[in-house]
């Protein structure tokens, strides 16, 4: 900068952003034009006339640009030198074949200064990615996938496979119409040497396109099929998975395979380690249906896009017509009011804010539903999913303490402050010593088992009794398998030894077997107790409720 | 000519010493905007180029024609994000960054992983903070300079640097440790963020690139 100035680091440390000679070409001579005048004279690419660089990323610059010929604005890829060396002719034809309102068209391929260049339709919009990022219903995001899975089938109709899907591939048009970009510019490592894992650095970007030395894009790691992963060939299908993976961010706002590096989430895709969504962000019908999609086995997946566009939307009818996103926000309004009244309370799990979303007057069909289908899988299938000599038991695990409480709301005329304090003792009456808190017009009582809401809404007042399970019903299951197991060993092993007393080796199967029938026993034991407790539990809160209420009606005269 | 009496007689209405100047310099203010603004930077170049004309009594003899150039480019730069974020919401590039704007991360492109690293890096910290970087690193500026450029006393300017830096490891140590993809830019990544904090404060007298 200064004559007198010597460089202290002669390396610099970091090097500044390059752009591409063309784009710089472009901003000096458009920029020179507007300052001293003169018609700039245009740079082109082709027949187009660049206008303006919309965006850079791993595969090269982005223009708009002005097809002089056919009069009409386009936007131009310049795809990096590394990336240019291979035929896209097959893939032009292919699209140019293809034409549907919910995939970028692309007008022309074509070659500058040895760089492949796309020119394709300019959308004004965002990516989905970008798209997704404001808060948005869960409608609504349904809808723009189903739009982007035909787009996809559309494509797959004429034999194109995406191989890189995800949601920064999909432009949403100011229209609100998503459609899909890039199709087929990612290509497995070598066509000849299958199930040879890709050749993807350690420390790869998992959300950037990874590319090979030879510039080979091998897809996002991230939305990589198991397929991909292990090196072979991806079809329609790693298309459909990469789109659940993509719907399953879109839903939840994180990613449905977590590793701490590639390899581990490299080890998840493949060996489907699925992270269960928090209870109640996305309704268990829409799971399933996106937990196939995400199926490490191909076969296992839907046959095709558009059968699992169909299942898409009919799981979201299932669930009572469309979730009402208003609904969900009164929810989530009610729940941060519930915390900042009592900061000390822990924060709301999603579990939690369902369960207010009950408690709270919002008593949308679609939030009760979602409630009744989270508790429906309690007891049964963990009681059949947990086989001695499986890992199993994380999926239980992993289950919310919500999902095992016992609930019972009752509706009843308005309870007066005084009305309240009587309401207050009879509980203390019935459960034991609790302590109340006043949040906002609610009053919450509670103790180490139960808790009572006194909720106003209207004229009315709703009551709403809980049984807490939670730490019972995740503790009990451990206990009895470690008493079945004891159990098992101690009747079973003498026998065996009185049986073969020679046969060590027999011995030792014994001691596992027993081991695996005394835990699988005694879990099934502890879920069919609690199921059962489940029912006397709510018989209890049933009859306090309706003391309660009766309670109140017979006060609310006299007061 | 000097830029500053190429600015004279742009001024005085030759284009060609205009010209002349905006040839020098376009690289600068073009790498100037690149890291900072995402999408079109056209009209951002060409408003720093005319904002020049306008308060050229300001460009100070010892500082130099370009501490006055960005420090113009800055207070572009600060009106752009202004009436990009518009509304009611006060942009303050002292404690914003490219990223708190808005800005992504992915559109940097980076000639490989360290670099695009250290890019996203200086896009997490404060606006201001990445200006003054930058322009050590890729403007050999002295403190002088950065002082004129954010127009602020030498003193503070030197304060301004040493938190820049400081802010600028704390982000590399940031994305090192949660973000999933610098496993081997790290150890190198290290070896230079020590280096750079490492460097004893008395060594950088002012006509010196401090950084």
């Amino acid at each position: 900068m200064t004559e007198v100035h010597e460089a202290v680091a002669s390396d610099p440390p970091v090097a500044p952003p390059v752009d591409a000679p063309i784009e710089l070409d472009r901003l000096r001579r458009n920029v020179r034009a507007e300052l001293f005048g003169g018609e700039a004279e245009p740079t082109r690419i082709g027949r187009f006339r660049l206008l303006a660089c919309v965006g850079r990323g791993g595969m090269g610059v982005v223009w708009s640009a002005h097809d002089d010929e056919l009069d009409r604005k386009v936007a131009i890829k310049l795809l990096r030198p590394e990336l240019s060396a291979r035929d896209l002719t097959n893939e032009a034809r292919a699209l140019a074949k293809l034409s549907h309102p919910n995939v970028v068209s692309v007008f022309d391929v074509g070659e500058h200064g040895g760089q492949r260049f796309i020119a394709m339709e300019f959308v004004e919009g965002d990516t989905l990615r970008m798209w997704l990022a404001q808060p948005r219903g869960l409608s609504d995001i349904v809808d723009v996938f189903v739009a982007a899975g035909e787009g996809l089938a559309a494509a797959h109709d004429v034999g194109l496979v995406h191989r890189d899907f995800k949601p920064d591939n999909v432009l949403v048009g100011a229209d609100g119409r998503p459609r899909v970009l890039d199709f087929g510019l990612a290509r497995p490592p070598d066509p000849g040497a299958a199930s040879e894992p890709p050749a993807l650095d350690a420390d790869a970007d998992p959300l950037a396109t990874s590319m090979t030395q030879a510039g080979l894009m091998l897809g996002t790691p991230a939305y990589m099929a198991p397929e991909q992963h292990l090196g072979d060939s991806a079809d329609a299908r790693s298309d459909q998975f990469a789109f659940a993976v993509a719907l399953y961010e879109g839903l939840t706002g994180a990613l449905p395979f977590k590793g701490a590096d590639l390899r581990t989430l490299s080890l998840a895709v493949v060996r489907g380690k699925l992270v269960t969504p928090p209870s109640g962000a996305v309704p268990p019908a829409l799971f399933e249906v996106v937990k196939r999609a995400l199926s490490v086995d191909p076969d296992a997946r839907y046959p095709d896009i558009r059968t699992l566009i169909a299942a898409l939307q009919g799981s979201v009818q299932d669930s009572g017509g469309r979730l009402d996103t208003r609904q969900v926000d009164a929810v989530l309004a009610r729940a941060a009011e519930l915390q900042a009244a009592a900061p000390s309370r822990p924060g709301l799990t999603p579990a939690e804010v369902e369960a207010v979303a009950v408690e709270a007057g919002i008593d949308a069909v679609h939030v009760n539903r979602a409630t009744s289908e989270a508790l429906a899988p309690v007891v049964t299938p963990s009681a059949a999913v947990v086989l001695p000599n499986e890992t199993a038991p994380a999926q239980t695990e992993s289950l919310p303490a919500f999902v095992y409480d016992v609930s019972i709301t009752r509706r009843c005329g308005r309870v007066s402050h005084a009305v309240g304090q009587l309401l207050l003792r009879e509980m203390e009456r019935r459960e034991g010593s609790g302590k109340s808190e006043q949040l906002g017009a609610s009053t919450v009582w509670q103790n180490r088992t139960t808790e009572l809401h006194i909720d106003p809404v209207g004229d009315e007042t709703r009551l709403v009794l809980r049984r807490k399970l939670g730490a019972l019903a995740r503790s009990r299951p451990w206990r009895y398998g470690a008493m079945g197991a004891m159990l098992f060993i101690g009747t079973l092993v003498p026998l065996a030894e009185s049986l073969f007393p020679h046969a060590e080796a027999a011995i030792v199967l014994v001691v596992f077997f027993a081991i695996g029938m005394g835990i699988f026993n005694g879990r099934k034991l502890a879920h069919y107790l609690h199921e059962r407790e489940r029912g006397r539990h709510r018989d209890e809160l049933g009859a306090t409720a309706e003391r309660l209420a009766e309670l109140t009606e017979a006060n609310t005269f006299v007061a | 000519m000097d830029d500053a009496a190429l600015l004279e007689a742009w001024t005085a209405g030759d284009l060609d010493a205009g010209s002349q100047l905006f040839e020098r310099n376009f690289e600068s203010v073009a790498r100037f905007f690149r890291n900072k603004v995402d999408g079109p930077i056209d009209d951002l170049v060409q408003r720093t180029f005319l904002g020049c004309l306008e308060g050229r009594e300001r460009v100070r003899g010892e500082s130099g024609f370009r501490a006055y150039l960005f420090g113009v480019a800055r207070n572009v730069l600060g009106k752009h994000w202004r009436s990009r974020m518009g509304g009611p919401t006060e942009v303050d590039l002292e404690s914003e960054s490219v990223v708190d704007l808005g800005g992504s991360l992915t559109s940097v492109y980076g000639r490989d992983r360290q670099q695009l690293t250290m890019l996203n890096a200086l896009r997490r910290i404060p606006v201001q903070s990445q200006v003054v970087l930058e322009l050590c690193y890729w403007e050999s500026a002295t403190a002088a300079e950065i002082a004129v450029v954010l127009d602020i006393p030498l003193g503070t300017a030197k304060t301004r640097i040493r938190r820049a830096r400081q802010l600028l490891s704390e982000q590399l140590a940031a994305l090192a440790s949660g973000r999933l993809a610098v496993r081997t830019t790290a150890t190198r990544l290290e070896t230079w963020a020590r280096g750079v904090r490492e460097l004893p404060a008395e060594k950088r007298a002012p006509g010196r690139n401090p950084c």
